[in-house]
């Protein structure tokens, strides 16, 4: 990481934090994924909010925060997750633009609703870029999660009079719905009606093995597929395993898989299901097409 | 061309051309043919190319309709007919087969050491596309006296520079990856090299061979390597 007079020092790092951005785009063809923010949409508001350039690095924490002191002036937002937030032992909240001071320390705990909370500082962090994005993946950057005594290097901002810092109202009916909208997977067509409309009518619960790369659902379908030619898959692409999992790609996936690929999440239900923890229920909803 | 192809909706911002379910060296020539006239038409339009066996798949940047862009897509496919114009190489991948797994191979095929090493020299190998990781290649053309299953238990770490057998597969990781395959030897050239412009050097449609050599070259190729004073020696096709 290169030396900067101004960032932020990472004290406690939460459980699994990195640096994201919206991915790394155009690689897939040497076998890159193209990893990035799990849930886009609260990535790009914590930048909207910024008036930061959309795909500007932020800090993606998951289920827990952490503790981070600043080494320089700037303004921050926290997006996503709700946790409680403590900006120098003073209480505070999410979606709202927050004036910092050198010096000054936030702390978040737990994560009370959702999975993943993004910090996004003015400008965006200024860690190195790799194949033309900032976004931490094992193999291509030379970190992929944060560790206590890093330091993020940020663009220092002129002290300026504080905005009015109202709290921006998000609608969160459609981030906590459970149903997941779903297209056709290319291989949809090889189930049998029963199992495919089956896929529809029962609910799925998370299971443990949850990451970056993917989740799996706990319940068991009676798979009759065969594995496929390995075919390119997507973060959203619904992989039925033999043993009869559904496995739901996410963001770090593999660009290619072997499984049948018997559904597709659509962009908006990627985002809704990276907010969602073991044990939750989904549901999912048939799109059609176009 | 010789196939009649389908258009697949993955999403509103991918798409995918599908050839027969087959691995054939023309489906694949045909696939680097298309991306090639693809993209000389919509390179501003894409944000990636990616294929498998048998499907090549287009990440557009910005939602697409499937209606418009078939019948552009069906009418580049029976216009291009410039299968040879794509061009190709033959690398050549030098070898130290000292793998750990060779006597587990050997058990596996029945075949002593030096047969297993002289049969996996013998192909070149079609490189179909990269997968699985980073400058992971996947090659066709290993002989089936050679397929030897894949562990039960994947190995911890699997060191960079590994040539291995998978099943019917055989592959080289790119970078220390757990995996389950059977290692019979190890290259000390870099495959993927991330601030190189590229980082792969093989292209999908290449052509892949193993050369073996001995510990003493290995050691000079890796000293080489590590100055930045190698490159990898090929032939045009």
């Amino acid at each position: 990481m290169k030396n900067s007079e101004t960032y932020l020092e990472v004290i406690k790092p939460g459980i699994y934090s990195s640096i994201q951005d919206e991915g790394r785009k155009g690689f897939g063809h040497w076998g890159i994924p193209i990893a990035g923010a799990m849930d886009l949409q609260s990535f790009q508001l914590a930048n909207h909010l910024l008036r930061n350039d959309k795909s500007d690095a932020c800090l993606e924490m998951t289920l827990i925060g952490g503790e981070f002191i600043f080494h320089g002036n700037t303004e921050v937002v926290l997006c996503g997750a709700n946790a409680s937030i403590q900006l120098n032992r003073k209480k505070t909240s999410t979606n709202k633009l927050l004036k910092i001071a050198s010096g000054d320390r936030l702390k978040i705990g737990h994560f009370q609703n959702g999975c993943r909370m993004y910090l996004g500082i003015k400008g965006g962090f200024q860690t190195q870029r790799y194949l033309s994005s900032r976004s931490w993946y094992e193999g291509i950057s030379d970190q992929s999660r944060l560790e206590s005594g890093d330091r993020l290097p940020f663009i220092q901002q002129q002290t300026s009079a504080p905005k009015p810092n109202a709290k921006v109202a998000i609608d969160e009916s459609l981030i906590k719905s459970q149903f997941l909208e779903v297209y056709a997977g290319p291989e949809s067509d090889q189930l049998p009606k029963e199992l495919f409309s089956e896929l529809f009518e029962r609910e799925y619960h998370l299971s443990p093995q949850l990451n970056r790369m993917g989740i799996q659902l706990e319940e068991t379908l009676d798979n009759q597929l065969e594995e496929i030619l390995t075919s390119p898959v997507y973060p959203g692409t619904v992989q039925l395993t033999p043993g009869g999992k559904l496995l739901i790609l996410m963001r770090d996936a593999q660009v290619t898989g072997g499984y049948p690929r018997v559904l597709q999440l659509s962009p908006d239900s990627i985002n809704r299901l990276a907010q969602k923890k073991q044990g939750e229920i989904i549901r999912f909803k048939f799109e059609s097409d176009w | 061309m010789n196939y009649s192809l389908k258009y697949k909706y993955i999403s509103p911002e991918i798409l995918e051309i599908c050839w027969p379910a087959e691995i054939h060296k023309n489906i694949l020539l045909e696939m680097m043919a298309m991306k090639k006239v693809i993209l000389s038409r919509w390179q501003d339009e894409l944000w990636d190319i990616t294929i498998g066996y048998h499907c090549l798949s287009l990440y557009f940047k910005d939602p697409y309709s499937l209606q418009e862009v078939n019948g552009e897509l069906e009418t580049m496919y029976q216009q291009d007919q410039n299968l040879s114009l794509v061009k190709r190489k033959r690398w050549k991948i030098p070898v130290l087969y000292k793998g750990k797994d060779l006597e587990r191979v050997s058990m596996l095929t029945g075949l002593p050491s030096k047969d297993i090493i002289a049969l996996h020299q013998k192909p070149s190998y079609l490189l179909y596309f990269y997968g699985f990781m980073p400058g992971f290649m996947y090659l066709g053309g290993l002989s089936d006296r050679l397929f030897a299953a894949r562990k039960d238990k994947p190995d911890p770490k699997i060191p960079k520079g590994s040539v291995a057998i998978g099943g019917k597969q055989t592959g080289i990781y790119p970078m220390d990856s757990p995996g389950g395959w059977n290692v019979i030897g190890n290259t000390p050239v870099t495959l993927f090299e991330l601030h190189q412009q590229p980082p792969v050097k093989a292209q999908p449609g290449d052509e892949i061979c193993f050369q073996e050599i001995s510990e003493s070259d290995f050691r000079t190729i890796l000293n080489a390597v590590k100055k930045n004073s190698y490159s990898l020696k090929y032939e045009e096709l």
